[in-house]
């Protein structure tokens, strides 16, 4: 499907005392079904926001937000929960793990509350941690616990994966690892992938690059020749 | 260094707004505790100091001395002299019954004081000074005080009247006591003396007080006084209930007692002295009688002379009242006949009257009825003449119609006429013109047939000659339509034509052929016009014929018509003539029939005057009746009434003759009876002289405050309190603790990368602790000035408060105690520093470096429960994280279940001591207590008449059973307790009464003869058991040894049984009746107090006591119960808040990050809230498990505490009670819930993002 995600002249102000940040301010952008997208820029440039906005984390102030033709940006709190729920799967800088769950109950706990959420030991055996299941997260490195992280969010079936700086607690190996498992699992299953990140090596191996600089979309494009996880380095 | 210091300060303050939370849990658990154990042991030092300003203030005596010969005035001297002695007054007291407006009579303590010495709170010479609540003071002797609260004064108010009541057993004759024997109160006081509920016994009445009143002493007249009052030099400082002070009021009441032999001695002598000048003083009355009786003697025999003359004179009045009561009576039969017979002519006359009247009705009704009938026949009249004058006018309007039409037919006939005439007119004009036309055409049409024969001529040579040259033509049309076509034609003819010499052209030739026949053809048109104008003119000439005949005819019809109106018209004129006619005749009837109305109307009027001169008569004669009756009535009255007296006086007389009879015999008898008495008191005198010698000495009874029931029974109901005080405040010491240690480790947990800065900076562990001490410390020394400022405030009020429900109590006095405050604040600190410090030293053990690194995160650890994968695969994932947590977090378990289960055990404590109590009342009175009255006899005086009766009497007792009992000691083991000796008569009657059985299997024990059982609580002190031996001694100080053979249930009161053979044997002494235990059919108050009116009204009855009353006084505890349960239910409740909250805020705060992820991945606010509110409600249940346990414990040894050896209380828990607790427990749980959910809520996903600590 062609413009899956679209952000349709979309502006967020934040109110600092007298002070008005405009932390996303007319940012336009449009992403289809299926595809790689990276969207990049430094600290301040509005990255957390729209992340929390197309993850239905927070609500625009203006302008609208579609998610395979549906309008998120005008749900209510309940329904901006049952968002989260079912049609988005999220991916934390520092995994998020409960530390009182094993790794399968971690994932569990995510497909408990789903429809037709994905069996969790398969999708365990996906991320290649079909023998550390039954391990609880303290006792799992930290590549481990973001695949843990990343088949919490798959199991869910969700219509876009969001992964907020998946590498940015990883070191250089572990982290291109996990880009090729998101990069691998993006092809497989077809989910829509968006990576946030400051990181400008990773746009190399996207289909779509959105560079964001203080709040407005600097530039969008598609990669036509995107390189494979393997060959990025930084 | 300054600049240190204030950064410090900064710091603190912002740890402080930063932690707030934390800080106000600290602050309130210690603020709990300390006010608590501040509170409950500054309670019985308050609540004794409050009483004893109140003593001090109202000067209450702290001695009191009773003499059974009263009190001298040199025995008040004797006392006053006495180093020891501050002040002393004496008084009268008395008790009485005396009667008010209602029916029986109350028990009465009167009070004889020298009211007027009162004076001011605090100063004076009076003793146990009254405080007047309402009304006045008394201005006359016959004015009194009374006690009006509590339970004196029912039914007492001011303008009550109380009249002492003669009947009493000690005293013989009330004027020897008062000088008044009524009443009124007028004011209504309290006394230091009666502050308790309870009632004080007496020996009068039902046997306790019913009113407690105050008079002058004036009112007495009794020559010494019964008691004397005094307070002790020094005691006043001391604090009353102390051991200082009972020590010290001991010792002079001992050496009272040792001057009141000496007193009593005196005071014998002084009797003996005053008895025999009694008896020298009877003698010389003696003497003075006898000789004023003879004299009297002598007086009455000429008494009765003097009244047998006054009598012969009455008799001879009798005779004269007689004759002239029988003139009277002939009188009044005469005229009464004459009366009668004038009333009867009256009747005649009316009777007359009466049918003439009649007679008038009737014709009157006749005249009416022929009235009625003239009126409706003028109303049928009148109707026919209506039906006429209508039928009249409707002829008259048909008539006037038709003779309109005749008119109008008339006029249009006319017309017709006229127009007939126009029509013959113009048909006459016409003709004359045809003709005309005619005369025309005959011109014309001659003048053509000539020129016409002219042509023809011709026209026939021109066709001859043309013929001729060859060219025949039939006829002219033939040739001139030739000549058309062929000019040799026209040429040939006009050659012919000129040849005949017409100058004229063929051309003109057919010119004038054509011009010919044109003229033919206008003329024939001529003659068609003047035919069609003849034929119009004949038709025209028809129809007006036709006209003719029909106006002809018109006429003849109009005429026929004008004639019939004629005859119509005098047909209408006899008509109206008649109706005419009928209209006056209807009125001539009308006028004859309202002259007929008016005067029946005249008749009536006067047949009514008729009748109201008739009825006048008739009330006439009714009065006069009346009045005949009246004056009758009245004559006979007087007759009656003259015989009346006549009667009277004859009975008089009889009875003048009768008395005189007696005066003599009585004369002559009391002549005997004096002669009589003189000799009986002349014996008496001997008698009292020869009984001088067996006057009983007086004795002096000397009573400290502990035999008032109000003091004694304050004192220790104050001392309870003071052990319950010891253990309740425990538990929240040691939840503060927890609270304390909880919540300084997760503080330090969260300040680790902080500490890990400041030790690699190289601060100094101590100074780095120190922030988290000063930050704990700050909370607990406010929660220290807090807590003790409300327990020492607000605590012992609220006991005060209880108490107040069965003690009339002055204002409390709350002092700040600084001795407790510090011990109870020292403690609290050293719980919560103690907590502080351990919980900050196991992490700042770490080096810096790793203390500077997030904590690694525990690894979560497996529960039992995952090796029942049948129940584990089940769960979810927030019941598993629970399960788990439960494990993991063990400071905060143990923090919760122990304060909720603190919680749980205040509650079943609680309700436990109202079922404690509920269990007394209900086991001891309704299972084991079976008699309802007690009756304490002197067994000296054999059987009395009154107790037999009662006891005869199937409608009060039911049944009853004899004892022997005496009051004496038990011991075992050098323990020696005060008990109730009761042996029954007869060993198989005892279960009548009571029903002896082991508490915990409810089995009942046997008992003969030879039987000793003892109570529960008693046996329980003194560790027997069943089989042992016991030591008893009785009431004349003789011990003898026994076996025990029972322990029997049994909670208000210290009892031994004992069976009559093994006393018998042991004693050496056969056991007397003494005590009856009695089972009635008496039911409320009335009837009771009835009862014990007539058994205590036998001077056999010692005691009379309906169970009943002991009932009431125990429902009346039961009641103030209630209030300490509701200080338990709001200081669990807050405890069990405070311990919730800290869990609450202490696990948001940790699991913030989860719970910000839980809301990222789309759980909703109720399931998050969840995953934290599920722990606590596991740990409720947990926590109130573990408090029932608890609480059984506690309760058990609340119960043991508040016993006194003479009562015991139930020692279970009811099941609803622990229902309750657990109830309660949850609600408390549930509420905080509700008030945390919304932190929940609060958390921000935005935090799910932030980097680990």
């Amino acid at each position: 499907m062609k413009d899956f995600v679209v952000f349709h002249d979309v502006c967020k102000h934040y109110q600092m005392g007298t002070h008005t940040i405009k932390a996303v301010d007319h940012v336009s952008f449009s992403v289809d079904e299926g595809e790689f997208c990276v969207i990049v820029g430094p600290s301040g440039a509005g990255k957390t926001t729209v992340l929390n906005l197309l993850g239905g984390m927070d609500s625009c102030d203006s302008g609208r937000i579609f998610l395979g033709g549906r309008d998120i940006s005008a749900l209510s709190d309940r329904e901006l929960t049952d968002y989260r729920r079912y049609d988005v799967g999220f991916v934390f800088q520092f995994y998020n793990l409960v530390q009182n769950l094993t790794a399968l109950e971690n994932v569990e706990l995510a497909t408990e509350i789903c429809k037709d959420a994905y069996d969790p030991k398969e999708v365990l055996a996906m991320v290649g941690l079909s023998d550390r299941m039954y391990n609880f997260p303290a006792e799992l490195s930290g590549g481990e616990q973001q695949r843990v992280a990343i088949a919490r969010a798959l199991a869910k079936n969700p219509k876009i994966l969001l992964c907020d700086e998946p590498t940015g607690a990883l070191d250089f190996a572990t982290g291109r690892s996990i880009l090729k498992l998101l990069h691998e699992t993006c092809k497989k299953t077809g989910k829509t992938v968006f990576v946030i990140t400051h990181n400008q090596a990773i746009t190399r191996m996207a289909d779509r690059v959105i560079h964001l600089r203080s709040g407005t979309v600097a530039n969008m494009y598609r990669n036509p020749s995107p390189e494979p996880p393997e060959a990025i380095e930084w | 260094m300054v600049a240190s210091r204030k950064t410090y300060a900064k710091t603190l303050f912002r740890l402080i707004r930063g932690n707030f939370g934390r800080f106000a849990a600290i602050f309130g658990i210690v603020a709990l505790g300390v006010g608590f154990f501040a509170g409950m042991l500054a309670t019985t030092p308050d609540m004794l100091a409050s009483v004893d300003a109140y003593y001090d203030s109202q000067r209450t005596a702290d001695i009191y001395v009773k003499a059974t010969m009263g009190i001298t005035q040199e025995d008040i001297e004797a006392v006053s002299a006495m180093d020891v002695v501050e002040s002393v007054m004496p008084a009268y007291v008395t008790d009485v019954l005396a009667y008010t407006e209602q029916e029986k009579p109350l028990a009465v303590r009167v009070y004889g004081l020298p009211l007027e010495d009162m004076g001011e709170t605090g100063a004076g010479t009076f003793l146990n000074r009254l405080e007047l609540v309402e009304g006045r003071m008394p201005e006359a002797e016959n004015e009194c005080l009374a006690h009006g609260l509590g339970m004196f004064g029912n039914g007492i108010k001011l303008g009550t009247v109380l009249t002492v009541s003669p009947e009493h057993r000690s005293i013989e004759n009330l004027g020897d006591v008062y000088h008044v024997n009524e009443f009124t109160v007028v004011g209504i006081v309290t006394s230091p003396f009666y502050f308790s509920w309870e009632r004080e016994p007496t020996n009068v009445g039902n046997g306790t007080l019913d009113a407690v009143i105050y008079v002058d002493e004036s009112a007495y007249a009794l020559d010494v006084y019964t008691d004397l009052y005094l307070t002790v030099r020094g005691a006043g400082d001391l604090t009353a209930f102390t051991d200082e002070y009972e020590d010290k009021v001991k010792e002079v009441a001992e050496r009272l007692k040792d001057l009141g032999e000496v007193r009593s001695d005196i005071r014998y002598q002084n009797i003996l002295a005053e008895a025999q000048a009694e008896i020298d003083k009877a003698k010389a009355e003696y003497y003075d009688a006898k000789a004023e009786a003879e004299a009297e003697l002598a007086d009455a025999w000429t008494e009765i002379e003097k009244g047998r003359a006054e009598l012969e004179d009455a008799r001879r009045q009798i005779e004269e009242g007689k004759a002239e009561l029988e003139d009277a009576k002939a009188k009044l039969a005469a005229e009464k006949a004459n009366a009668l017979e004038e009333i009867e002519r009256g009747r005649e006359e009316l009777a007359g009257a009466l049918s003439e009247l009649l007679d008038g009705e009737r014709k009157l009704k006749e005249a009416e009825q022929q009235l009625e009938d003239g009126w409706r026949e003028y109303r049928s009249g009148y109707d026919e003449y209506r039906e006429g004058l209508r039928q009249m006018q409707e002829a008259q309007a048909a008539f006037d119609q038709g003779e309109k039409e005749y008119q109008k037919s008339l006029r249009e006939w006319e017309l017709a006429g006229e127009l007939i005439k126009q029509q013959e007119e113009q048909l006459a004009i016409a003709e004359s013109h045809l003709k005309e036309y005619e005369a025309q055409y005959e011109e014309q049409f001659a003048e053509f047939e000539h020129q016409k024969k002219q042509f023809d001529a011709l026209m026939d040579y021109v066709l001859s000659a043309l013929a001729g040259y060859g060219t025949p033509f039939d006829s002219e049309e033939e040739l001139f339509a030739r000549m058309e076509v062929d000019p040799a034609v026209s040429a040939a003819v006009t050659s012919v034509l000129n040849a005949v010499g017409a100058q004229m052209s063929a051309d003109d030739l057919r010119a004038g052929w054509q011009e010919i026949t044109e003229a033919e053809a206008g003329l024939d048109r001529f003659a068609a016009m003047i035919d069609q104008g003849w034929s119009e003119w004949h038709e025209g000439r028809i129809r007006l014929e036709q006209a003719k005949a029909q106006h002809a005819a018109g006429k003849v019809q109009l005429d026929a018509v004008a004639v019939e109106l004629e005859k119509g018209r005098q047909q209408l004129a006899a008509g109206w003539a008649q109706i005419y006619s009928a209209r006056s005749a209807l009125n001539d009837a009308h006028r004859q029939l309202e002259e007929g109305q008016a005067e029946l109307e005249k008749a009536r009027r006067e047949l009514d005057d008729g009748w109201k001169e008739y009825y006048d008569g008739q009330a006439k004669l009714a009065e006069a009746e009346a009045k005949l009756a009246e004056e009758v009535a009245k004559a006979e009255e007087e007759i009656r009434s003259a015989e009346a007296e006549l009667a009277e006086a004859e009975a008089e007389y009889a009875e003048g003759l009768r008395k005189l009879a007696e005066g003599e015999a009585e004369y002559w008898k009391a002549k005997a009876d004096v002669e009589k008495e003189l000799a009986d008191a002349w014996q008496e005198i001997l008698d009292a002289e020869a009984s001088l010698s067996e006057i009983a000495r007086p004795k002096w009874y000397v009573f400290d405050r502990s035999f008032n029931v109000s003091y004694s029974s304050f004192s220790v109901n104050a001392e309870k309190i003071e052990a319950i005080a010891k253990v309740f405040p425990a538990f929240f010491f040691f939840v503060a603790t927890l609270v304390a240690l909880t919540t300084m480790a997760r503080m330090v947990e969260e300040d680790r990368t902080q500490l890990g800065t400041l030790k690699a900076l190289g601060y100094s562990t101590g100074a780095i602790m120190s922030r988290y001490v000063v930050y704990s410390g700050l909370a607990s020394v406010l929660g220290c000035v807090v807590g003790s400022f409300l327990g020492f405030k607000v605590l012992p009020k609220v006991i005060w408060g209880v108490y107040s429900t069965v003690y009339r109590l002055p204002p409390m006095i709350t002092d700040f105690r600084w001795g407790l405050a510090a011990l109870s604040s020292g403690l609290a600190l050293l719980c919560t520093m103690g907590a502080t410090v351990s919980a900050c030293t196991s992490s700042l053990r770490e080096k810096p470096a790793s203390l500077m690194r997030p904590r690694p995160p525990k690894a979560g650890k497996r529960v039992f429960l995952e090796k029942v994968p049948v129940i584990w695969s089940r769960l979810t994932f927030s019941q598993k994280a629970t399960a788990r947590n439960l494990v993991r977090y063990k400071r905060n378990f143990f923090m919760t279940v122990i304060g909720i289960a603190g919680c749980t055990a205040l509650l079943v404590t609680g309700f436990g001591i109202r079922d404690s109590i509920g269990d007394l009342v209900t086991a001891q009175f309704n299972e084991i207590t079976k008699y309802d009255l007690y009756i304490g006899l002197d067994s000296s005086s054999g059987d009395d008449p009154v107790v037999e009766g009662f006891l005869a009497d199937p409608s009060r007792v039911a049944g009853y059973v004899k004892f022997f009992a005496d009051s004496g000691y038990v011991s075992a083991d050098g323990e020696r307790i005060e008990v109730n000796i009761m042996v029954p008569l007869d060993a198989q009657e005892l279960p009548k009464v009571v029903t002896l059985r082991d508490r915990k299997s409810g089995k009942g024990i046997s008992f003969d003869d030879s039987s000793v059982v003892l109570t529960e609580k008693t046996a329980a002190n003194l560790g027997l058991r069943v089989g042992d031996v016991l030591t008893l001694e009785n009431s004349d100080g003789v011990s003898k040894e026994f076996v025990l053979s029972g322990i029997a249930e049994y909670y208000a009161g210290s009892y031994v049984f004992i069976g009559r053979t093994a006393y018998a044997e042991e004693f050496k002494e056969e056991p007397s009746c003494n005590v009856l235990l009695v089972r009635t059919h008496i039911a409320g108050k009335d009837q009771e107090d009835e009862a014990l009116s007539t058994l205590l009204s036998s001077d056999a009855v010692l005691v009379a006591q309906f169970m009943s009353q002991i009932r009431e006084s125990l429902d009346t505890v039961l009641n103030s119960i209630n209030m300490i349960v509701v200080v338990l239910l709001v200081s669990s409740g807050a405890l069990a808040a405070i311990v919730l909250y800290n869990l609450i805020n202490i696990n948001i705060e940790e699991r913030k990050r989860e719970l910000a992820t839980l809301k990222v991945l789309g759980f909703h606010g109720e399931e998050v809230a969840a995953y934290i509110f599920r722990e606590i409600t596991i740990l409720t249940v947990i926590g109130t498990l573990l408090g029932f346990v608890l609480g059984i414990l506690l309760h058990g040894f609340v119960i043991r505490t508040v016993e006194t050896p003479q009562l015991m209380f139930g020692r279970e828990v009811a099941p609803l009670s622990f229902v309750m607790a657990g109830g309660l427990t949850f609600a408390f749980s549930f509420l905080v819930q509700v008030a945390m959910a919304p932190r929940i809520w609060r958390i921000r996903m935005v935090d799910s993002m932030k980097a680990v600590e």
